[in-house]
């Protein structure tokens, strides 16, 4: 599914050139469950976010379902994880000013869903989270383990391969922390989603099956 | 305070966008301001230099009809300087009958048209202020005098002294020679403007007059002369008037309901309010709409100011907040704010004289004066003006530091709380007000051109096209002159150059001979002889040259037009004249007789209508009177060289008339030249228009830039969970479009309204079609769009990441 070879990407500082990735080789298949772990500015977020297309790399090439991503122009690499991937962040990244509803729904405007789908794909998926309740509810209304379902709610409401989480329990209790690691093993056996997550527990990342560890930006382990 | 002003510079330097932003915004306000109050005040200072201005007052006649003019008979002041003791002085003036060519007295001195010449009275320059520069005043007292100005002394005697000197003077009076008894000059702001003054004592020279009865300076029977009076200090003029009107009452027994005024000379430029009836120099309805737009443009520019500096607190909250904490009080927080807005305003003041001076001259083309900040008067409008400027720009920086320091310190630190809704709705509410401004200006500017496009493309009746018009010659005291003119009429026949022609006493745009009354026919009532018609002096030729159609009788034959004026009994009538006079059909016309005071005469062919004046004026009944007149001669060009063609006529009219000006222009320009007003106006409302747009582009650009700073997460957000960039522009763009469209909605209304009223002078105008709201509206937007555009697309297509990670 995703083949990355020789990806580099550094910032320029005056003169010196510093690695944010250096020379990183992965590979993951359909239906993996993968978690990587690293210190602070190891280049845990850059990586995920060269993986999930917000980011470019500056040097190597990158394969997603065989496509040539490094070559692909902005509008298409859009295309390309519009349809694909879903992302889950630390800081849940809702938008204050819409309800759970319409935070659901938000993906699906941007690819022209019809109303009526779009209406019971989000009603699917409220009933699916349990918070049916919480619909017409801002964020700020919520706790934080609740928003945490809002966001995975709406990165799962596209109907993704993929899901990017960027330390998805990081803010969150223990028992909230639990319940989104339940949510992504259940994903990821009985969907088939491919999972990506970025985090710094041990804990959560033994729900995993392979873990990668980065330092300095370079793969230390890959097992 | 030198801390708060430190803080300022700091302030502006490093918040360099809305620096920029703020400070054009207000420098574009304030240049707007300072050029219409240097017309304003210059408008307002005019006539206002005479030592006496006080007790002046010109002599104005009304009618019942509600016509006022101030031509009336020379007797006049002389008659009731002697009944009525309070009048300690009058002056006579015209601006009309001496208009001609003047020539040095020298053979070899080349000859120029003058318009702005005049007969006055002896104690011209002793009555009014015009400071003498050369020769004595006094001696303007005798007959075959004359004064020039300064500009006109150094036109005809370059380097040369020209008091003692002789000039001769061609007008309809003949040929004068007069002796220039000294040189004068007049202020810009005076409304009485001569380049050169002659005696009025000329024309009781008898053999001056040639038979001109109707000009005797002492008559009470035609109204051609200005007539301005002095009176003792404290003189009720209410009172007088009714004097005046009694002593003219028992001199002209006529009881035709015209009452003599005094305009008090301030009036004279403008007067007080519109319902004054009293002629004047200066348009006081102009004055109202160019201070409004000034107005308008200043608040706009101060809206700007206050919508970027509350768009601007949100950054700033941190900063007050902890100002607070550590024991800042409001005061000492709205004295910092207070003193970065005076800050703002003068730097904006500083670029608004730089952009004074550049658009300066673009200004005066516009407005058709020679202004410059030097020429800004120092009188109440000034003041008021500066009042203005000073208080908005206080009022603007208090109310910017009132709401800036009113957050709840805790509040900002622990919850990064953005601005309060209140602020937000006021910042729509006041770029909804700065897009209606410009939205309504815009509308404004579009139907003045339709109005003006409709009037220059409108069918006028007649054909005005490849159409020369040259000036007759005015030095006709050549005896051999009959020779000379018909040698030059007959180079015209035989030009092949030359499809037609005609020699007239007035032409289509250059209004008429004369208007008159007193016409009745034995149908039509007693009120028809109040009734005023328009006198065109024609020729055989005139009406096929502009091919105006009869509908009804024949033209004038070559005979008929030879006729001596007082036994000439045959004319021409326009549709209208016919129908003013009562006859139901033209043909009716031609089987009877029509009265004109005590003379009869025949209606022998009716001419079809056609827009003899601007199409402002609704077509005048008009008589056609054939003489063998020598004022214009319009002449129809083949097609071919114009250059060419106007040469070749140049040189047979100056061999045919030796000594005189050989001066043309356009009939169809000519025409248009009546639609100048309207013109100017359009120029104004454009650079209105325009002006507007721009001051709220800049708030625009501003608020967009802090719209996109506050929502910098969300727009992140949308782009993770898939918003293409089109999206994001959007869902930014919408947000000003929809204030943008209320601000039409309220606009557009109001813009139609005051324009129908505009519309009304006109007696043949446009209807304001309904698709012009809409287009005026898509004006702002498109440059609304353009203007966010650059903004929006690029934080679009910036990387979501960023925006994301400052978490």
């Amino acid at each position: 599914m995703i083949k990355l070879e020789h990806i580099s990407k550094w910032v320029n500082q005056g003169n010196n050139r510093i690695f944010l990735l250096k020379d990183i080789n992965l590979g993951i298949e359909e239906g993996e469950f993968v978690s990587i772990m690293g210190p602070s500015g190891s280049g845990k977020s850059t990586l995920l976010n060269v993986v999930g297309m917000l980011d470019t790399a500056d040097e190597g090439s990158y394969q997603f379902y065989d496509q040539p991503v490094h070559t692909l122009k902005e509008k298409q690499r859009s295309q390309l994880y519009k349809q694909h991937i879903g992302f889950v962040f630390q800081a849940y990244h809702l938008i204050d000013e819409l309800t759970v509803y319409e935070n659901i729904e938000t993906p699906l405007l941007y690819q022209d869903t019809k109303s009526s789908e779009r209406k019971a794909l989000v009603a699917d998926m409220l009933d699916r989270f349990n918070i049916v309740g919480k619909k017409d509810l801002f964020p700020a209304q919520l706790s934080g383990g609740q928003q945490q379902l809002v966001g995975i709610a709406r990165a799962l409401i596209a109907k993704p391969k993929l899901i990017l989480a960027d330390e998805p329990t990081g803010n969150l209790n223990s028992k909230q922390g639990e319940e989104i690691m339940d949510i992504f093993t259940q994903l990821n056996r009985e969907d088939g989603v491919t999972i990506i997550q970025v985090t710094h527990s041990e804990k959560n990342a033994a729900y995993s099956n392979r873990i990668i560890h980065l330092l300095d930006g370079r793969i230390e382990h890959n097992r | 305070m030198t801390n708060d002003l430190i803080i300022t510079i700091r302030h502006i330097t490093r918040n360099k966008i809305y620096s920029v932003l703020n400070i054009a915004g207000i420098a574009l306000g304030i240049a707007a301001f300072l050029l219409i109050l240097e017309f304003i005040s210059t408008e307002k200072s005019y006539n206002l230099f005479h030592a006496d201005k006080e007790q002046m007052y010109r002599l104005v006649y009304s009618n019942p009809e509600g016509s006022a003019w101030s031509e009336m008979e020379p007797g006049i002041g002389p008659l009731i300087k002697e009944k009525l003791p309070v009048i300690t002085d009058y002056c006579r003036y015209e601006t009309g009958i001496a208009q001609g060519v003047v020539k040095v007295n020298n053979p070899a001195a080349d000859p120029f048209r003058e318009s702005a010449i005049g007969y006055v009275d002896g104690n011209f320059f002793s009555f009014f202020s015009f400071p003498v520069k050369a020769g004595k005043a006094a001696k303007l007292n005798q007959p075959f005098t004359c004064f020039l100005s300064e500009k006109a002394a150094v036109k005809y005697f370059p380097n040369q002294n020209p008091v003692g000197q002789t000039i001769l003077l061609y007008n309809q009076f003949g040929e004068g020679i007069f002796r220039i008894a000294g040189v004068y000059s007049i202020p810009d702001n005076s409304d009485i403007q001569y380049d050169m003054v002659f005696s009025l004592e000329t024309l009781g020279v008898a053999s001056y007059m040639q038979g001109n009865d109707w000009v005797n300076i002492n008559n009470l029977s035609s109204q051609y002369i200005q007539t301005m009076v002095k009176l003792v200090p404290g003189t009720d003029p209410a009172t007088l008037e009714k004097q005046i009107n009694s002593v003219r009452q028992s001199a002209i027994p006529e009881n035709d309901g015209t009452l003599l005024h005094l305009q008090p000379l301030t009036q004279m430029h403008l007067t007080i309010s519109f319902d004054d009836f009293y002629p004047t120099y200066g348009n006081l309805r102009y004055i109202y709409i160019l201070g409004l737009v000034a107005l308008l443009i200043l608040c706009m520019a101060w809206f700007n100011y206050i919508n970027l500096s509350t768009a601007q607190s949100i950054k700033r909250s941190h900063e007050i907040s902890i100002r607070k904490i550590i024991g800042a009080s409001r005061s000492s927080l709205v004295q910092l704010y207070l003193t970065e807005s005076i800050a703002i305003n003068l730097l904006g003041l500083f670029f608004a004289l730089f952009l004074v001076y550049l658009i300066q001259p673009f200004f005066n083309t516009l407005i058709q004066k020679e202004l410059s900040l030097t020429t800004i008067h120092w009188n109440t409008i000034t003041l008021i003006g500066s009042l203005i400027f000073i208080s908005g720009a206080l009022l603007s920086g208090w109310y910017t530091a009132l709401v800036i320091t009113r957050f709840q310190p805790l509040a900002v630190i622990k919850s990064r709380m953005t601005i309060s809704g209140k602020g937000v709705t006021l910042r729509k509410l006041l770029v909804v007000t700065q897009f209606a401004i410009s939205i309504g200006l815009v509308l404004t500017t579009f139907i003045i051109y339709k109005q003006i496009g409709f009037m220059q493309k409108s069918a006028l009746g007649m054909d005005i096209e490849k159409m020369l018009i040259v000036r007759g010659p005015s030095i006709t005291t050549d005896s051999s002159f009959s020779i000379q003119k018909s040698g030059f009429v007959q180079s015209l026949e035989s030009n092949p150059q030359i499809q037609e022609f005609t020699l007239t006493g007035s032409v289509p745009g250059y209004y008429y001979n004369f208007r008159t009354a007193g016409f009745s026919q034995p149908g039509s009532s007693e009120s028809v002889k109040q009734k005023s018609f328009a006198f065109s002096i024609i020729d055989h030729r005139y009406l096929s040259t502009y091919r105006i159609p009869l509908v009804a009788g024949r033209n004038f034959t070559p005979a008929e037009t030879a006729v001596e004026w007082n036994k000439n009994d045959r004319v021409l009538m326009n549709e209208r004249a016919i129908e003013q006079l009562g006859f139901s059909s033209p043909e009716e016309a031609l089987t009877k007789r029509v009265t004109w005071d005590e003379r009869t005469i025949q209606v022998i062919g009716v001419v079809k209508n056609y827009h003899h004046t601007g199409l402002q004026n609704a077509i005048d009944p008009i008589i056609f009177y054939p003489q063998n007149n020598n004022v214009f001669y319009s002449i129809r060009l083949a097609p071919g060289n114009l250059k060419h063609q106007i040469s070749l006529i140049e040189k047979t009219y100056r061999e045919s008339f030796p000594n005189n000006p050989f001066e043309y222009s356009f009939a169809d320009e000519q025409f248009n030249r009546q639609y100048l007003t309207e013109t100017k106006y359009g120029s104004l409302f454009t650079t209105g228009a325009v002006w507007a747009i721009l001051i709220a582009c800049l708030g625009l650009f501003g608020l967009t830039n802090y719209s996109i700073q506050s929502r910098i997460k969300e727009i992140g957000i949308r782009k993770v969970v898939g918003a293409s960039v089109n999206n994001i522009v959007a869902m930014l763009a919408s947000d000003f479009i929809k204030l943008i469209v209320i601000a039409g909605i309220i606009a557009c209304p109001v813009a139609w309204w005051a324009m129908q009223n505009w519309l009304d002078n006109f007696a043949y105008r446009i209807e304001i079609s309904w698709w012009l709201l809409p287009s005026a509206i898509a004006v702002a937007l498109i440059i609304a769009v353009a203007t966010i555009s650059i903004q929006t697309i690029r934080t679009a297509l910036s990387n979501p990441v960023d925006a994301l990670k400052s978490e």
